[in-house]
């Protein structure tokens, strides 16, 4: 199976020469959900916005579905979804109006888009609160709001950034079932955490970085064998300090 | 509350003209944007003061040194008026960081009345650049009493409150007044813009009486300052007459009248802001059809409704093409039979017919939507950056949001003027073309601009559309130096009126295209 995110030799220098990342290579393929770990500060999001083409990086490559990101950005931006950590919205529209307008950004064909909007607004109880302004939405409502607008375009890549703070339990039920479905249905799917149990249930894959490095990347099973994932990470991180 | 008002004011004054950003950053680009910024501000500043200091000499010179007071207080009151207004409710009522603000142990007294010292010091920066230079001239011809300079120090730091009192009063008013309507956004903007008209025609008319009765100054600007501003007739007669009372008058109104503004704010501020930032929610939208657009429209419907929502910034970067089509309304059908009549017994008819297209387009360069419209994406911005488009469809719909703003508005006024002034057919087409092509130039420019010297990082809009954007200064200036200069040039050439306006037109179309040719070739990161 071909990988449709591969990172290779991935790194980003800011301003005062230090490495945010330093030469990390890793590959999430179809219909495989994989966890990004590590520390705050330790390089998740400058990673995942290198791969969804919000952020210029300086070495390596980064290729979705063998495009790569800084010579074709359109192309891949076109197959990602990309939700931040804390995605802040256009205040000024209506919920309907923003994911009306993510539908037009991503090409949906206008006869798909009120069954795909409906089908997920429905899931996560929003339907009702789609004509209001997103200014009067609580935090919550916006984070569901910004998951249609993810799921809307049936990506193949979708990268979410701390997906689960301020979900309510039954909006984070449903987050997992829906990124279950997606993954039947072929989407990769790559996400960081700090829900190390989530991380365990939810994931195939689980890459952990500290300071900008890789320190380990494989399947669940590989990485925490009989221990806990909470376990496997003190004890790497701590090594990692050690050392 | 001293101690607790103290740490307030020292937040904000972190963000003041970006010193604070300057002493810490470590970021080369971001020290570099601060020194423009600071370098365009003591410009601004020194040409000011140059201006004042010609002006004022040379009405001292000719025998009127003793309007000087006068003058200085009505200039000093009319730009806080209008500056203030422009501010108002953007660093008051609305702020980001309200929530984090009022649930600190303080009392809203002292939260307001940090907001409001803010504002005082910028106006009194204002005040001194239109008063002191005045002052020291003032005192150098009339040899004044020695407790006269004790009324001139108390003027500068007393002339600002009341206009800005003023000024906030009228923005928290129209705040008050919109917030209780759905469409508080639209109704705010057009109260502000009917409130920004009055008083820049205000302030044309009091300038228009001194000039029309200039032989005897002295009288007129005392006939016009008693007609609309009292407080400075205080300020006056106590200079003038040594009258102590009227200066304890006007130094008592001004403070009363500030205590009396921030007490009453303080007590409806939580009702004010809970206003502002409660929304109508139906909750009860059923699923119907959509339309579908192509990304272009899509952006640039989103753009349109950016610029609707924020009064502050439609008002800040329209008021330019609002004022064209006021004075071109005013032209065609009020203007007085007899300014008709002197213009053409003056003989300078054919100059006003050539120069219009000129005068049209400065107006236009007062007219930037885009100059701003990147920083306003602020924390939204990864919206843009990660869809999949290409940035030039998105810096096109920024020019086309500021073109449709233009355009419309600035056919309808050009009829307007044609209607008003008789001009050839050459004269009619190039009423058209020309600013239309400075349309395009500051479009452009604006984007071109913006993409240099962002500002996402802002707590109100009012940081991203004013409050020292060098993208908007920039972008104002520029357009401003590029259609006063041909008038300029018309003025002191008036034989070669036609040739200046038909090479400057290509260059400044040249510059459009090798502006937006680079534009095009930029990426959009966050």
């Amino acid at each position: 199976m071909d990988a449709v995110l591969e990172i290779r030799n991935y790194s980003k220098v800011y301003s005062g020469n230090k490495k945010a990342v330093d030469s990390l290579n890793l590959s999430v393929k179809a219909g495989e959900i994989h966890a990004f770990i590590g520390h705050n500060g330790s390089g998740k999001t400058t990673t995942i916005r290198a791969v969804v083409g919000i952020m210029d990086f300086d070495e390596g490559e980064i290729l979705i579905n063998g495009h790569s990101v800084k010579d074709e950005p359109v192309k891949c931006k076109s197959i990602t979804a990309y939700i931040p950590d804390n995605p802040d919205l256009y205040d000024y529209v209506t919920g309907i109006q923003y994911l009306n307008y993510m539908c037009d950004m991503f090409s949906v064909p206008a006869e798909e888009r009120v069954s795909r909007i409906q089908k997920y607004a429905d899931v996560l109880n929003l339907t009702d609160s789609l004509g209001d302004l997103i200014s009067s939405y609580s935090h919550g409502m916006k984070q569901k709001l910004a998951l249609i607008g993810a799921f809307v375009h049936s990506p193949k890549l979708l990268v979410l950034d701390e997906p689960f703070v301020g979900l309510d339990p039954e909006a984070s039920f449903h987050l997992k079932k829906i990124m279950r479905e997606l993954c039947e249905a072929g989407t990769a799917i790559f996400f960081s955490t700090h829900v190390l149990e989530v991380a365990e249930k939810l994931c195939d894959k689980v890459t952990i970085i500290n300071d900008g490095k890789l320190i380990e990347s494989g399947t669940m099973e590989e990485i925490k064998g009989s221990h806990s994932l909470e376990d496997v990470f003190m004890e790497v991180v701590e090594n990692e300090r050690q050392v | 509350m001293k101690g607790k008002y103290k740490y307030l004011l020292r937040m904000q004054l972190y963000n003041l003209f970006g010193i604070n950003r300057l002493i810490h950053s470590r970021d080369k680009q971001e020290k570099q944007r601060s020194a423009i910024v600071g370098a365009l501000g003591l410009t601004a500043i020194a040409i000011l003061v140059v201006y004042t200091v010609k002006f004022s000499n040379s009405m001292a010179e000719a025998g009127l040194s003793k309007a000087l007071p006068t003058l200085m207080v009505v200039v000093c009151s009319l730009a806080t008026l209008t500056l203030t207004f422009v501010k108002s409710t953007g660093v008051l009522i609305g702020l980001k960081d309200y929530d984090m603000v009022m649930s600190m142990p303080v009392r809203t007294i002292s939260i307001v009345t940090s907001r409001i010292t803010m504002l005082y010091l910028i106006n009194l920066i204002i005040g001194f650049i239109a008063m002191l230079p005045s002052s020291i001239i003032y005192v150098v011809y009339e040899h004044p009493p020695i407790f006269s300079y004790l009324f001139l120090v108390g003027a500068l730091f007393l002339t600002p409150i009341i206009p800005m009192i003023i000024s906030l009063s009228l923005g928290v008013l129209i705040v008050a007044v919109s917030s209780h309507s759905r469409h508080k956004n639209v109704f705010s903007l057009v109260l502000s813009t009917a409130a920004v008209l009055m008083i820049v025609f205000a302030s044309a008319k009091t300038q228009s009486m001194d000039e029309a009765q200039i032989t005897n100054l002295g009288v007129a600007m005392a006939e016009a300052v008693n007609k609309f501003y009292p407080p400075a007739i205080l300020f006056t007669n106590a200079l003038l007459h040594n009258d102590w009372a009227s200066f304890v008058i006007f130094a008592a109104v001004s403070l009363l009248l500030g205590i009396a503004f921030i007490t009453i704010v303080s007590h409806y501020y939580k009702r004010l802001n809970t206003a502002v930032f409660s929304h109508y929610a139906k909750k009860d939208y059923k699923m119907g059809t959509l339309k579908s657009s192509s990304p272009f429209m899509a952006l640039y419907k989103k753009e349109l409704r950016r610029l609707s929502s924020c009064t502050i910034y439609a008002l800040n970067s329209c008021i330019g093409i609002v004022l064209l089509f006021v004075v071109a309304l005013g032209a065609a059908f009020f203007m007085p039979p007899a300014l008709r009549q002197q213009i053409e017994t003056m003989g300078i008819m054919s100059i006003i017919q050539n120069i219009m297209p000129i005068a049209l387009a400065i107006f236009v360069t007062m007219t930037s939507t885009t100059a701003a419209s990147l920083s306003l994406e602020g924390k939204n911005r990864w919206i843009m950056c990660s869809a999949p488009t290409q940035a030039r469809t998105v810096y096109n719909s920024k020019i086309a949001v500021n073109l449709t703003v233009i355009l419309p508005v600035l056919y309808v006024s050009a009829i307007f003027i044609r209607i008003a002034i008789p001009c050839s057919l050459m004269q009619t087409v190039l009423l058209f073309i020309i600013p239309t092509v400075y349309a395009f130039f500051i479009s452009v420019l604006g984007v071109y601009l913006n993409i240099k010297f962002p500002k996402y990082d802002w707590t109100s809009e009012y940081y991203a559309v004013k409050g020292g954007a060098i993208s908007v200064l920039a972008t104002v200036g520029g357009g401003m130096a590029s259609s006063l200069t041909p008038l300029y040039l018309c003025i002191i050439f008036p034989h070669y009126q036609m040739m200046i306006m038909f090479g400057i037109t290509c260059l400044i179309l040249l510059a459009t295209l090798a502006i937006y040719l680079n534009v095009c070739r930029t990426q959009l990161y966050v």
